[in-house]
């Protein structure tokens, strides 16, 4: 019965994503020089697109590889044409910039819509500035593929459990990868590599078509595309505009604006930098310690049973694997068992124990990869413990890692994903928009530098400190002055790329008596971007005021953008 | 009669403050104030700490036992419009309600796995005992719905178990 199901919905999510490109890439615009897919680079796609949520990245899948920016590039890369995938990764990325994934909720796929989207429009023959409106229903579809993993990985953790209870510290660590990823590479790389491939002929046969029959739709999807990258920035604006904070996106987006656009991102990184400093000099109150991560508390004596080197062997297993096996039952249940074999292997000795021991890991676990790796130092040290002898219970050390992993998820993802990720994304971006190469580069040296750094430190610092790691590291306020900062940053960023991504003008006139009035210049003469701005923010004020769905929004946008650019008498909107 | 205004949200997860909480949830809605009612969290300073750091700026975090929830939560508290009230288990969600504190949307947003509780919804969990005690409050009047966060797909639970 289950098999039966699995089936049917392997089935239909494969057609839904084919129906999908094919409904997408009928209405595909701007015809440029296409790019034909071969049946083998459209396995590579499929492969990349399944290596973005693989864990095999040391965590660099799912914060780097999955991200639209760096997908276009590799894309781009392979089909020959890596400025053009670069700036088409860079136009979908925008959408995705404030796209935030917690505690295994999907809203959209950014990877989908990434990989999926630059090889059709490479292969289709579609410019940049039409990429977004094909790719952003893609990215709708990845939820299906997502449901149905969480939900089947949870047979791979009964699996674990199996090996557990005869002790097979080895035999735990590959149910936490061997089966799930065989099973992923299936369901991610296969339906991928079939729509990319007859997804991009489709597209390729209907725009000769579009464009002999239907030559104003086109213009309708152009437009559609960089009304859709208000759409991104506003959805990000929901966590940044607080209190008087909006004054800073107004302001970057004016410097951008009255530059014309043409602005160099290093300029405009210390203007932003030196506003928000300034910002934090000003409301920072009294004499708080200014360092970051206090450091403190004492480290005790550690390293009895184990070494430096075990402990890290277990932050590499929990770096890499945390997400491996990661379904609604057990969460990152096994990836945790996972990283604590190394550690196990250590500290006991006959079967009873080891088998107790990962059985106390295999239970539902879930936190943030980055900063929650505190709750496997703390651990660790609880295991050394009581392999010395002291009296720590299964309880104990269960309460430890369940009260301690929703905050520390909480933190982390204010930092990892709503923080880090999209200002390091806005500066490569930026950078990939003036062409230049190095902007995916830099984005993934940014947020390995977190990922791998901070995560290692907080690993370690779990170990030696014991839970107090957890207060001495956040107190003082510290944290709350840089989230301040990272706000005013991303704020002014913000208005600066509203500038850059975002396009919208009308070809509305009228006539007064004999003059005529050109509505586009009139606006132009009041303030240069105008248009892009006021839809920003009344996207901003949909989302927020009225709580109307992101993806009523895309499907309004795509509508009276294609609507709108049909002649009547010669005359459209758009 | 002077209506009394809802708690902004009730909601049972066993991971209290965390990331769809303070990233998803708090920017949707408007909360000044978390309630964490927990007799295990309310004795603990530490937890407390760790629970206030995990919260926003702006967002005072409060912890109380069931008693102390029982008298915080009433009708007279100040804007309770903008308070959150988060809690482990169902149990405690009956005992509010027999304690006379009145919601009428109950939001469970995460239970994990463990001995003796069967998979539901997602990453939502139950005992038998648990869903009793759900279905006694939904005989009560009270609309209980699992949902991890805004936007994602929900479930009423009174359709789901029948």
């Amino acid at each position: 019965m289950e098999r039966k199901k699995l089936a049917v919905s392997l089935v239909i999510s494969v057609a839904l994503i084919l129906i999908g490109s094919f409904a997408t890439a009928h209405a595909a615009p701007l015809r440029q020089e296409a790019q034909p897919v071969s049946l083998f680079m459209a396995f590579i796609v499929g492969v990349m697109y399944y290596a973005s949520m693989s864990p095999f990245f040391a965590n660099l899948g799912f914060t780097v590889l999955y991200r639209p920016l760096v997908a276009g590039t590799l894309v781009g890369l392979l089909m020959g044409r890596p400025i053009e995938g670069m700036t088409i990764g860079a136009n979908i990325n925008v959408l995705y910039l404030g796209w935030i994934s917690a505690g295994g909720s999907l809203p959209g796929d950014p990877g989908l819509a990434g990989y999926l989207g630059t090889a059709l429009a490479l292969g289709g023959g579609l410019g940049s500035e039409a990429a977004l409106a094909v790719a952003a229903p893609l990215g709708l579809l990845g939820g299906l593929t997502w449901a149905l993993r969480m939900s089947t990985c949870s047979i791979f953790a009964h699996w674990a459990d199996a090996r557990a209870e005869k002790a097979d510290v080895n035999g735990v660590a590959k149910m936490n990868y061997v089966p799930s990823q065989i099973w992923l590479f299936i369901i991610y790389a296969i339906p991928v590599m079939l729509a990319a491939y007859f997804g991009s002929q489709a597209v390729a046969s209907a725009l000769g078509w579009i464009g002999k029959n239907l030559g104003w739709a086109m213009g309708g999807l152009f437009t559609a595309s960089g009304a859709l990258a208000a759409l991104g920035i506003a959805l990000n604006l929901r966590f940044l505009f607080k209190g008087m904070l909006p004054a800073y996106f107004f302001i970057g987006f004016l410097v951008m604006a009255l530059a014309g656009g043409s602005i160099k991102l290093l300029p405009l990184a210390i203007i932003g930098l030196a506003i928000a400093l300034l910002h934090v000099m000003f409301t920072s109150k009294g004499e708080e310690g200014l360092s970051i991560f206090a450091s403190g508390g004492q480290a005790g004596e550690k390293y009895k049973l184990l070494t430096k080197k075990d402990v890290f062997a277990s932050f590499v297993r929990w770096l890499f694997f945390s997400h491996a096996c990661y379904n609604w039952e057990r969460m990152q249940g096994v990836g945790f068992a996972h990283s604590m074999t190394p550690v196990i292997k250590k500290l006991y000795k006959t079967k009873e124990d080891i088998s107790a021991a990962l059985k106390r890991h295999l239970v539902f676990f879930n936190t943030q990869p980055d900063i929650g790796g505190v709750v496997h130092g703390i651990t660790i040290a609880m295991e050394e413990e009581r392999a010395l002898g002291a009296d720590i219970s299964d309880e104990a050390i269960n309460s430890i890692k369940t009260s301690l992993m929703g905050p520390m998820a909480g933190i982390g993802d204010t930092i990892q994903q709503g923080i880090v990720i999209p200002i390091a994304l806005a500066i490569g971006m930026s950078m990939a928009l003036q062409g230049n190469f190095l902007g995916p580069i830099v984005f993934a040296v940014l947020v390995a530098a977190f990922v791998w750094g901070v995560g290692w430190w907080i690993f370690q610092q779990g170990y030696l400190q014991g839970r107090n790691a957890v207060t001495n590291i956040l107190k003082g306020g510290a944290l709350n002055r840089v989230i301040t900062a990272a706000q005013v940053l991303g704020n002014f960023v913000l208005g600066a790329l509203t500038v850059s991504f975002v396009s919208l003008s009308t070809k509305i006139k009228f006539t007064i008596g004999k003059t005529t009035f050109d509505l586009q210049s009139v606006l132009d003469g009041l303030m240069p971007k105008m248009l892009p701005l006021l839809l920003v923010l009344l996207i901003w004020w949909l989302l927020e005021k009225k709580k109307v769905s992101p993806t009523k929004i895309m499907i309004a946008i795509i509508v009276i953008a294609v609507l709108g650019s049909y002649p009547i008498r010669g005359f459209s909107i758009f | 009669m002077i209506r009394i205004a809802e708690l902004g949200l009730v909601r049972i997860d066993d991971r209290l403050i965390h990331g769809q909480v303070v990233a998803v949830w708090l920017n949707h809605i408007r909360v000044d104030r978390i309630v964490i009612v927990d007799d295990g969290v309310a004795k603990d300073s530490f937890m407390q700490d760790v629970l206030r750091l995990a919260a926003p700026p702006g967002v005072t975090v409060d912890a109380r036992t069931v008693q102390e929830g029982i008298a915080t939560l009433g009708d007279d508290m100040p804007n309770r419009e903008r308070v959150m009230v988060l809690m482990k288990s169902p149990k405690t969600a009956r005992q509010l309600f027999d304690g006379g504190i009145r919601f009428s949307n109950l939001n469970v947003g995460g239970i994990g796995a463990g001995p003796g509780r069967k998979s539901l919804f997602k990453n939502i969990s139950m005992s038998e005992e648990e869903k009793g005690i759900l279905k006694s409050l939904v005989k009560d009047g009270v609309t209980v719905t699992l949902q991890t966060v805004p936007g994602e797909k929900t479930a009423d639970f009174a359709s789901l178990v029948k």
